[in-house]
């Protein structure tokens, strides 16, 4: 992986971000086993955290039950069951339900995060329902978040969902310390930027997106993130970063 | 204006859009890709429009009925022949917990047209390969999409769109990664362009005698020892095969052990009948194994084991133990567990025996049977001193568990409806590129680059037996009964122009011009089904592609057999490279049959040397030699 052109950049400075380590950029997230990564759940900074910022609504990390391992049984044996145990431990913010917000929620509830908490204010309009998934003609008008809460917990009632129709002018930076990973999408440039911010301060992971037709972007700030590539040794030498 | 369709229509234009929406494609499989690629085509309104639809109608010319000029009607259909499992739930989003055990196909449209009122969803649950799904019904569709999980069904598909000259949009995903690939008959390569790796089968005496992997001992316990006690021990498993390098003198000992088990069989319903099997397996067999030293030689030997001693002191009944750790099938037992294990599915697999189940079979979903192959293939890797695997890890090698998440269908399914886009785009004419600009497109999450790839499709392989042949129909009267081989013979004769030609079905050769013996059989003998085929093999000089005929039946009165089309000109197979050798111009390609020689002065000995080359390449045939025919006097060279 090239870590020049992908390297994370310090919002304020302008600066690549190093790793202190390896004098390297930080890399960017790629799929990997160990997808959730160990900084990922640090459960003593979470607690910390949480504390500081006076919630305690993080569920403590529990065994996975035989009748989950029954239904996550093909993905289980994709990333293994401490990576299950994680996901089904993480709390994420989605910020906007349109399009690419009904996609990113139905893959994230299907995989069986513990919470998804979905910020959206706005209310469905009929255009919206083209390529809304989760909600039909009798939901316009309704706030877009709550419409398509209902879907979404019959999709996987074991996943919290939470839904906030406030504004997001509203939130403060502490809002989003409650979460390990922010989800911002539809969002103009100012606004994502901010969030991002808010959501350094509190050590939160970071993603902006958004589609425009044929396309779209994901921009990853993930802080400090580190993760192992494993590959079964064959019989030939393999260069490294072959 | 409020319009539902804006997003796809400033994104397609609007006569792609209209194109989309008056579109019919079929979707077969409604599993990982197969509900991603739904959601996609009914949100971007495939199907949606009634369009210029109305009765068929035929033309004639000449009395001679013509293929139909009606157009599609609009729409999308599904096929699946599969029901709703609870571990297809975490990315088969269509489906919820109260639809298990219902049919996916069923499931699938009754959610999916939520997304889109508009649209028209008709749902099978039924095999692709039912004869039902003929020619004439892939016809009918502008786009065929592959959400399937097996080679045979793609296969086929890949065949029924090749006869049926509709674009194919082949797909598939293992785990984090997927591929998508458009293919066209005639424009790119066809599935079976390029072999795809078979079923892996392993010798029978790494299985029989010198097991090193886990899997070999798993696939001894699923494909031998299970069907030798429970199942028809007859039968030959896939799994397992003689191959050149295994000794013959072995391959008779194993065979005399399967005799010995057979006998042990009897005792099935006896108490010590669990034993009487351990100790055969896992003592004397060991034994005898352990005799042979020169195959220890650069192995370890196994270490045999006998019931007895491996209960050693144990008090409680072995049974219920055994019934008590199969519900642990997360932790590795310990081979004493495994012992308890064995004795238990040993006793509820007799039972169910007796009980009136003839042949038990191991299926990964048949607890019992993944028990008794679980605690065999755990005790044989002791044997062996292979490491131990819990009965969940042994599930997904002994059941070929692909593993799957919901992520990757998602992304591969986007790929699938975005080519199909672009063969559409082909379809309109607004596109100056092959097939619309469509690639092979490569999902890999696990490259160091890019997460999507592509690469341009390749032209058709010119020798593809599977794509090269021109593809026509057959009809045939409803009525059947009258006409006969024959009939099929003189109608290509008429049709065609074939002089010499063979006749081959999926049977095998029902005619050439040296087997006229079932020319007055009715061709009904030869077709029992809308989707089979059958092969005409020019044997003429001039080397014609093979012509493939899919048979239909008409319902309303016909006389006789039809071509479709009627009048088919057969190009010419492409020219092969000649290897070099002695005797030949070097590096001049020749035709793979030899030209004809035109004059008529000669035009008997041409009919000799025909004959001598027919001979050479029949023994060619058989023999498997290359044949080169030089057309000077008529002497055939024979290459060594």
């Amino acid at each position: 992986m090239d870590g020049t052109n992908q390297a994370l950049f310090d919002l304020t400075t302008g600066m690549p971000l190093i790793d202190p380590t390896t004098q390297n950029g930080l890399p960017i997230l790629t799929h990997g086993t160990n997808m959730m990564g160990n900084n990922m759940l640090d459960t003593t900074a979470m607690t910390a955290m949480q504390t500081q910022a006076g919630m305690l609504s993080v569920l403590p990390p529990q065994g996975i039950s035989a009748d989950e391992i029954a239904l996550y049984d093909r993905q289980i044996r994709l990333w293994g069951m401490k990576a299950q145990e994680m996901i089904r431990n993480a709390q994420v913010l989605l910020i906007g339900m349109r399009a690419l917000g009904n996609e990113i929620a139905k893959n994230l509830v299907l995989a069986g995060i513990g919470s998804l908490t979905i910020l959206d204010s706005e209310p469905l309009t009929f255009e919206d329902l083209e390529t809304s998934f989760l909600v039909t003609e009798e939901d316009i008008g309704q706030p877009r978040a709550t419409a398509s809460a209902i879907e979404l917990r019959r999709m996987n009632p074991r996943v919290n969902i939470v839904t906030d129709t406030e504004t997001i002018l509203t939130k403060t930076p502490d809002y989003f310390s409650r979460f390990q990973i922010v989800i911002c999408t539809n969002q103009p440039f100012e606004m994502a930027s901010t969030i991002n911010m808010s959501c350094r301060m509190y050590n939160v992971k970071f993603y902006a997106a958004d589609t425009y037709g044929f396309y779209g972007y994901i921009f990853a700030d993930l802080i400090m993130h580190t993760f192992t590539i494993t590959r079964d040794k064959g019989n030939m030498d393999t260069k490294v970063g072959a | 204006m409020q319009r539902r369709d804006r997003g796809i229509a400033q994104s397609l234009g609007l006569p792609l859009t209209k194109c989309v929406k008056e579109s019919r494609v079929l979707l077969v499989g409604a599993g990982g890709i197969g509900c991603e690629v739904l959601k996609n085509l009914v949100c971007s309104g495939f199907g949606s429009l009634p369009g210029v639809y109305g009765a068929e109608r035929r033309a004639s010319i000449d009395g001679v009925e013509q293929v139909p000029v009606s157009t599609k009607k609009p729409g999308i259909v599904v096929v699946d022949l599969d029901t709703i499992d609870l571990s297809n739930l975490n990315r088969q989003f269509l489906f919820r917990k109260q639809h298990i055990k219902k049919p996916k196909a069923f499931v699938a449209k009754e959610t999916a047209s939520q997304f889109n009122p508009s649209v028209n969803i008709e749902a099978h649950h039924a095999s692709i390969f039912d004869s039902q799904y003929d020619v004439e019904f892939f016809e009918s569709f502008d786009l065929v999409f592959n959400a399937l999980d097996n080679l045979a069904a793609r296969r086929h598909v890949n065949r029924m769109c090749l006869a049926a000259n509709v674009p194919l949009v082949e797909s598939g995903t293992t785990g984090f990664n997927g591929q998508v690939q458009a293919i066209k008959k005639g424009v790119t390569e066809c599935y079976d362009c390029n072999p795809k790796p078979v079923q892996k089968s392993f010798p029978i005496c790494t299985i029989r005698s010198t097991p090193s992997q886990p899997i070999h001992c798993i696939v001894w316990a699923k494909s031998y020892l299970l069907p030798e006690l429970f199942g028809t021990s007859e039968e030959e498993s896939a799994d397992v095969a003689v191959t050149e390098g295994d000794n013959a003198e072995e391959v008779a000992k194993l065979k005399e052990e399967a005799e010995a088990l057979k006998n042990i069989r009897l005792m099935m319903g006896k108490s010590e009948f669990a034993q009487h099997v351990f100790d055969k397996v896992f003592h004397d067999d060991i034994e005898r194994l352990r005799s042979m030293t020169e195959m220890w030689q650069s192995r370890r030997p196994p270490q045999s084991l006998s019931f007895d001693g491996l209960k050693a002191d144990a008090e409680e009944d072995l049974v219920k133990r055994g019934q008590a750790l199969s519900i642990q099938d997360q932790a590795v037992w310990d081979v004493k567990d495994d012992l308890a294990v064995f004795a238990y599915s040993v006793d509820v697999l007799s039972n169910r025996c007796q009980a009136g189940e003839t042949v038990i079979e191991f299926d990964k979903d048949d607890k019992d049977t993944l028990d008794f192959v679980a605690a065999a293939a755990n005790i044989r890797s002791h044997v062996f001193g292979i490491p131990l695997h819990s009965e969940w890890e042994i599930k997904q090698m002994a059941g070929n568990i692909i593993p799957a998440i919901a992520t990757s269908n998602a992304l591969t399914a986007s790929l699938c409806v975005m080519e199909g886009f672009k063969i559409m785009r082909s379809q309109i004419g607004s596109s100056t590129e092959t097939l619309g600009g469509s690639k092979m497109v490569f999902l890999n999450s696990r490259s160091t680059e890019r997460l999507i790839t592509t690469q341009s499709l390749a032209a058709p392989v010119p020798e593809c037996p599977v794509c090269s042949p021109l593809y026509a129909k057959l009809a045939l009267p409803a009525s059947g009964g009258e006409t006969t081989l024959q009939d099929l013979v003189d109608l290509l004769r008429e049709k065609v122009g074939y002089e010499d030609f063979s006749i081959t079905t999926e049977a095998g050769i029902i005619y050439d011009p040296d087997l006229e013996d079932n020319l007055g059989r009715p061709m009904e003998d030869y077709i029992t089904h809308g989707n089979k085929f059958i092969t005409v093999t020019d044997e003429g000089d001039e080397g014609k592609v093979d012509l493939v005929l899919s048979t239909i039946v008409r319902t309303e009165a016909q006389s006789g057999l039809q071509l479709l089309p009627d009048r088919i000109t057969l190009p010419l197979k492409p020219m092969k490279e000649v290897p070099e050798t002695n005797g030949h111009a070097a590096g001049t390609p020749q035709p793979v049959n030899a030209p004809a020689a035109t004059s008529s002065a000669g035009a008997k000995r041409k009919r000799e040397a025909e004959d001598e080359v027919e001979s050479a390449k029949k023994r060619a045939r058989a023999g498997k030699e290359e044949v080169h025919v030089v057309d000077d006097d008529g002497a055939i060279l024979l290459d060594d």
